[in-house]
């Protein structure tokens, strides 16, 4: 099932709506999400 | 190697989470180290670095690295592992490893094996500069994502392809997505490419005008009460359901009608999990949802 997933986005059929957050503001990104602040989803980036 | 550690489960405007230099994890047999490039956020790591899941045995240990939709490039491989190499990129699921022998994971139900360790929860996960990941349980990410949008696919992106195909929709149905944020906006477009019509219940502006983005075929404005009614009757089928804000939930179970479907995607509130009282407390795992 998951590699059907990325195949289907893979393709271009669905698209990831997401924001990325440098990893050191991860309280920052969930304090967002409690907030309910979020438009698809927060990334996490190192 | 940098980690964001959780210690102590805490609200998370008290900052349970700690920024830590950790020793760099060297694989066992079976095992890679991946170098994570991107982890999403989910509504379910919140739970457990807030306290929620305490009860339930969730963190199974601290202190833990949350983090359960992971992708980077493969750092390092342990004895055995001959089909991954160095700098290719993998994805790790919530499901970090099952014992691949028991009746669940030999009938396509891995989720439900006794013995699986989950990632960030049992075992480290993702919010972190490096973590381990059982080889088995990594799948290679195709050149076209990036791995940001790549992150997400696993645990969203799967959850909502999950539930869509239990919901067997076709071009003659409809479906209600109930909350449209990191699971509801895959959801949505999985529906979508179904053919069947696909409403978007939200209370949310900036996620209705979301939903519009991404397709949907009528939006509605759950803020606006009575979103059961507006939604006109649409679905028979009832799948696990999520939305925190009541007034959402409450109208859901009241659109269903036959021919029609409806899915959903935040956190289920306790009352509405009553028809399940054996239900494991505080279990509601987004990744549980859908499958």
């Amino acid at each position: 099932m998951m590699r059907e997933v990325l195949r289907i986005a893979g393709e271009g059929r669905v698209r990831v709506v997401q924001e990325a957050y440098p990893l050191d503001q991860a309280e920052e990104a969930l304090a967002r999400l409690k907030r309910g602040e979020v438009r698809g989803r927060l990334v996490l980036v190192p | 190697m940098k980690a964001a550690v959780l210690t102590s489960p805490s609200p998370i405007e008290q900052g349970p989470l700690h920024l830590e230099d950790v020793a760099s994890p060297e694989p066992e047999p079976g095992e890679i180290v991946v170098q994570v490039r991107a982890c999403g956020v989910c509504r379910s790591n919140l739970h457990m670095i807030e306290g929620d899941w305490v009860a339930a045995g969730v963190p199974a240990r601290t202190p833990i690295v949350p983090g359960h939709e992971v992708v980077g490039t493969v750092a390092a491989v342990g004895d055995g592992v001959n089909w991954l190499h160095a700098g290719e990129r993998v994805g790790v699921q919530p499901l970090w490893s099952t014992c691949g022998q028991c009746e669940y994971c030999l009938s396509g139900r891995e989720q439900l094996c006794q013995l699986k360790q989950i990632t960030g929860e049992t075992v480290d996960g993702g919010y972190a500069e490096q973590m381990l990941a059982k080889a088995t349980h990594t799948y290679v990410i195709p050149d076209s994502l990036d791995n940001a949008a790549a992150a997400v696919l696993f645990c969203p992106g799967i959850t909502a392809y999950g539930a869509v195909a239990k919901a067997r929709l076709s071009p003659a149905k409809s479906v209600a997505v109930f909350g449209v944020g990191g699971v509801g906006h895959v959801a949505l477009q999985f529906a979508k490419l179904t053919g069947a019509e696909t409403l978007a219940v939200t209370r949310s502006a900036q996620r209705l005008e979301l939903s519009e983005e991404l397709g949907a075929s009528r939006t509605i404005d759950a803020s606006r009460g009575d979103a059961a009614r507006r939604c006109a009757p649409v679905a028979e089928s009832t799948r696990r359901s999520c939305s925190r804000r009541r007034t959402t939930w409450s109208g859901r179970r009241s659109t269903l009608r036959s021919q029609g479907a409806s899915l959903s995607s935040a956190s289920t509130p306790r009352s509405a999990l009553s028809r399940s009282p054996t239900r494991r407390p505080s279990s509601d795992r987004c990744w549980d949802r859908g499958r």
